[in-house]
């Protein structure tokens, strides 16, 4: 029988996990998807969302937040990359109408980290792992494209996404992705993009003291 | 709920996030220590986490983030759209826009990290507020997004000290050194003017003195005072509206531009991308760039003032923001005829209008839930968490069905975007602070 300790953990993961499945606004709402107490709900939800284990977004819809990206980067060593993934992923894809994502290579399984869904490649769900053909090594400036096969789908279908390398440890390769449309038009546009956006994250690296930016000598359009 | 005030849900998030950025493995007692938990409740989670596979056991009875934690990664930074494909019915675009744009039009500072460590302190922590004003309804929705990010953190923040300069640069001056005085440990400034140096200067100094400082929406020109600048793009506000209206107008017509507070950041921004985009249609021609102080007044006033001067309406009116689109098409509305074109939401006034009269309309509305977020950073920064330079809220592009030209999209129908059971000026983009069905807390 599961003790105190073990309900606890599997409370924290239907709160955590219902965001994914659903648009959840309301305490009736986030209770009717996880079959908690509304009561326990409200409480949860508040803490969770102080934490930073849950956001919300500007209609006051839930979703994970930015604490738990983070830990599930940590997870993998990748960490560090947490702040920088979400801007750069929503740019890629108002940029190219794709769904643009993070992924972490291991062992020809892709696990799926942060995504922007894009209104080309919005029919495709996206999954948070698929198995993958081997991924050949990555050089500079390099996109390749590769298939995806989801392990969950009765007919083994996937999708095909274009994908450039961001850092590799040991087994374990760090990736930026959009998914492709079924037409795989502008092949060559998304990979331009796609290798910007990864130089990008790279130029991340340490964080600076305040004031180390140099100043625009003219207008700064940002 | 235990006598320490904190819940089990909350011990567990505690633990988890307790690792490093590379998941170098500690031991269970120097987790627990580490975070003030009870040995027997600290332990009992720690168990139940391992047997769960949130952590796993490596060597010499350490602990690290396990499978289970691996999946949080999976993280959709939208929530989740359900059958939107089949409600939306978009067709298919064949193509990228031709436009071009500079790079991925991203800025660097989003990518880049500022070193915080120099600012942990422990709390709760009492912030100050310089804001520039509360003279329109976005401005007021941003200062209740605000409360609602320090409600969100209560168990951190103590107290934000608000002040309101009433648009007033000698005001604001004054009012950020009555904060600094008050032994703040961060400053928020929304600032009234990005050029006036007077303001940089005073925010240069406090800056070097070692007070943390984050601008919302309004910044100085120079941002070497800033620990992190939170926005949404005014770039992409200005030229996704302005290519939407050149190219609905198929490349031709007169326009006239309507601007915000002549001055502020978000202004020059957006006029700056949208004449640049404007400059690549050559049969569009400016006929007035106008500031209207982003009140409904303030547009209704510089239309009536137009067609005075030039005798007729023109093809489309770019406006930077509904705050003064609502008063330019109302006057507009008052002439025969389908008003032209307009531009710019924000008020759930200027959707309801333009449904209304079927005004073909674009978009972005400016996330006055900027504010919460500003609170997030804030504790980040005083957290020692190292934060993005600028940090930008996630911008939306909206229009009526039928609307969609050759390279701007709708991301959501302005049909389901507005609310008609609430007044012309709520401002749709605060996010929770607006729910009235919201969690209360």
């Amino acid at each position: 029988m599961a003790d105190t300790y073990d309900r606890a953990v599997q409370q924290f993961e239907a709160l955590i996990e219902a965001p994914l499945h659903a648009r959840l606004a309301t305490p009736a709402e986030y209770a009717k998807e996880t079959g908690l107490p509304r009561s326990s709900v409200i409480r949860h939800t508040s803490s969770l969302e102080e934490m930073g284990l849950l956001d919300r977004d500007e209609k006051g819809t839930f979703l994970r937040g930015a604490t738990a990206h983070k830990i599930g980067l940590k997870s993998q060593g990748w960490g560090a990359l947490s702040a920088v993934i979400p801007p750069v992923l929503r740019q890629l894809r108002h940029r190219s109408q794709n769904t643009s994502f993070f992924g972490m290579v291991a062992q020809r399984m892709l696990h799926i980290g942060a995504f922007s869904t894009g209104r080309e490649t919005r029919g495709n769900s996206v999954a948070s792992l698929y198995q993958i053909d081997r991924l050949p090594k990555l050089s500079v400036g390099e996109a390749v494209q590769i298939a995806l096969i989801d392990p969950n789908s009765d007919d083994g279908r996937g999708s095909q996404v274009l994908v450039t390398g961001l850092a590799s440890e040991e087994q374990n390769q760090a990736v930026i992705g959009l998914m492709l449309p079924a037409s795989g038009s502008g092949l060559s546009g998304l990979q331009e993009m796609l290798v910007s956006a990864a130089e990008m994250v790279k130029a991340s690296g340490q964080p600076e003291k305040v004031g180390q930016s140099s100043k625009s000598s003219s207008f700064d359009p940002f | 709920m235990s006598k320490d005030g904190q819940s089990n849900i909350q011990r567990i998030g505690a633990i988890l996030n307790s690792f490093d950025d590379v998941n170098t493995p500690q031991d269970s007692a120097d987790i627990i220590r580490n975070l003030d938990l009870n040995r027997s409740t600290g332990f009992g989670l720690v168990r139940a986490l391992t047997r769960s596979g949130w952590l796993e056991r490596v060597d010499h009875g350490t602990l690290r983030l396990g499978q289970k934690a691996a999946e949080l990664a999976f993280t959709p930074l939208e929530a989740p759209s359900v059958d939107a494909a089949r409600r939306l019915s978009f067709k298919q675009s064949t193509r990228l826009s031709s436009h071009t744009q500079p790079e991925l039009g991203l800025d660097p500072a989003l990518t880049r990290l500022v070193d915080t460590s120099a600012y942990e302190t422990k709390g709760p922590w009492r912030l100050g507020f310089a804001n520039a004003s509360t003279s329109n309804a976005w401005r007021r929705a941003m200062v209740s997004s605000i409360h609602y990010g320090q409600r969100v953190a209560k168990n951190k923040i103590d107290q934000i000290i608000m002040t309101n300069a009433k648009d007033d640069t000698d005001l604001q001056l004054a009012q950020i050194d009555e904060l600094a005085s008050q032994d703040i440990h961060l400053l928020l400034v929304s600032l009234v003017s990005v050029v006036d140096k007077r303001l940089s200067d005073k925010l240069a100094q406090l800056a070097a003195s070692g007070l943390p400082i984050i601008a919302i929406d309004r910044r100085p020109e120079d941002r070497n005072s800033l620990v992190s600048f939170v926005t949404a793009s005014d770039y992409r506000i200005g030229y996704v509206s302005a290519l939407w209206l050149a190219e609905y107008l198929g490349g031709h017509g007169r326009v006239w531009m309507l601007s915000g507070v002549d001055g502020t950041s978000p202004a020059l921004r957006r006029q700056h991308a949208a004449l640049s985009t404007f400059s690549d249609f050559p049969g569009i021609r400016i006929e007035a760039v106008s500031h209207t102080d982003w009140t409904q007044d303030g547009g209704y006033q510089a239309v009536d003032r137009l067609l005075e001067a030039t005798g007729s309406p023109p093809d489309g009116v770019w406006c930077d923001s509904g705050l003064q689109g609502l008063g330019s098409l109302s006057r507009l509305l008052e002439l025969q005829g389908l008003p032209p074109a307009h531009t710019g939401g924000d008020l759930n006034g200027m959707y309801r209008l333009c449904l209304d009269n079927k005004v073909p309309m674009v978009a972005l509305d400016y996330p006055a839930s900027m504010g919460a977020r500003a609170v997030q950073v804030a504790v980040d920064v005083l957290s020692g968490t190292p934060v993005p330079q600028r940090v930008e809220v996630p911008l939306t592009t909206i229009m009526p069905r039928g609307c969609e030209t050759t390279s701007v999209k709708a991301d959501i129908w302005a049909e389901m975007h507005v609310d008609w059971n609430r007044s012309d000026d709520a401002v749709l983009s605060q996010g929770a602070a607006l729910s009235q069905s919201g969690f209360r807390r």
